[in-house]
């Protein structure tokens, strides 16, 4: 059990918040506990939105969580929820990111690298499908405008309620309904194109 | 194929399902930077080693408690209710020999003082005050 290798069963027992205070008085284990448990969502969240650049994820990953150890002390119980708040600030990170790589004249984002199929074993082939597939969503999604791509990540890979994607975004939750609303509309003509492709034939 | 060409929400879903149960795991070279970045921001304990933590509850954000009544507050200052109660007997006693002629309470202090006390000017000046002209 995984509870085994700390003193405490940390990982189940105590929430972001509670760890977050530990941490602020000096305790280690709290430091450990949070790292595993939030590194991978954070580590998530900025590759979707990165197009599934590991090496710049894993830049805003460490990023965002270094934010976290230094707010730790200031942390005011109940007034933001730590993913929340760390989903924030990595949009933020990705955001800046995304201009400065515009204002460098890089516009596409890190996509092309999908993994060749062509020499692929037979018994791969439902594999494979499913890795294109989500190359080809990989692909719409960096195509659709920041706004909508966070908001449609959020609601559909994060699984982040609607008023929580407001929270992060700092809008209204009738925008963010519009936001996955036209992001939805325009990920569905993107793929369409690849329909056959992506293995949606005869089904 | 089916005859609806368009890309359903249906679709959509089965992406986002298939997106979702692939997510980018942390290498153990991350996972390390980050604890090493927590390990050097955190704020030392105030002193000596840390305490052992204690998963307990986050205190809700605090309130302040309820006002308590002067009475309440006066009791605790003075050392409780009982105190206060015989503050209050005593204070009222004094009153009342304040108000009645020491001379009649021959038969309460007769028993301790020796010399019966026929008069007592607590304020010497008064005759002064309530003589007319």
């Amino acid at each position: 059990m995984a509870g085994m290798t700390m003193p405490r069963d940390l990982q189940a027992e105590t929430s972001d918040e509670d760890l977050l205070a530990l941490y602020a008085l000096g305790d280690p284990a709290a430091a450990r506990a949070l790292t595993q448990r939030l590194v991978p969502r954070v580590l998530g969240y900025a590759a979707r939105l990165l197009g599934g650049d590991r090496a710049e994820a894993e830049d805003v990953a460490q990023e965002a969580m270094l934010r976290l150890w230094r707010a730790a002390p200031g942390w005011r119980p109940g007034e933001a929820q730590v993913s929340t708040w760390l989903y924030r600030v990595v949009t933020n990170l990705v955001t800046d990111r995304h201009r400065a790589r515009r204002r460098r004249g890089g516009g596409a984002l890190g996509l092309d690298e999908a993994p060749e199929v062509a020499d692929a074993a037979p018994g791969a082939v439902a594999q494979l499908i499913e890795g294109d597939r989500l190359d080809a969503l990989g692909r719409a999604l960096a195509a659709l405008p920041d706004r909508q791509r966070e908001a449609v990540v959020l609601r559909h890979l994060e699984g982040l309620s609607n008023p929580e994607i407001a929270q992060v975004m700092g809008i209204g939750v009738e925008a963010v309904e519009s936001l996955t609303a036209r992001g939805k509309r325009a990920l569905a003509a993107s793929l369409q194109g690849q329909r056959e492709e992506l293995g949606y034939e005869g089904r | 194929m089916k005859g609806d060409e368009t890309m359903t929400d249906t679709d959509l879903d089965h992406l986002f399902a298939a997106a979702r149960a692939h997510s980018l795991p942390p290498g153990k070279d991350l996972m390390a930077r980050v604890l090493a970045d927590a390990l050097a921001e955190q704020p030392r304990a105030a002193a000596g080693p840390v305490p052992v933590p204690v998963p307990v509850p986050m205190p809700m954000p605090i309130r302040s408690a309820p006002r308590r009544g002067l009475w309440a507050r006066l009791a605790e200052a003075v050392g409780g209710r009982g105190v206060l109660a015989g503050l209050g007997g005593a204070a009222c006693f004094g009153l009342v020999i304040g108000y009645a002629d020491p001379t009649a309470l021959g038969w309460l202090t007769g028993g301790f003082v020796p010399v019966s006390v026929t008069e007592v000017q607590l304020l010497p000046g008064t005759d002064f005050f309530l003589s007319e002209g």
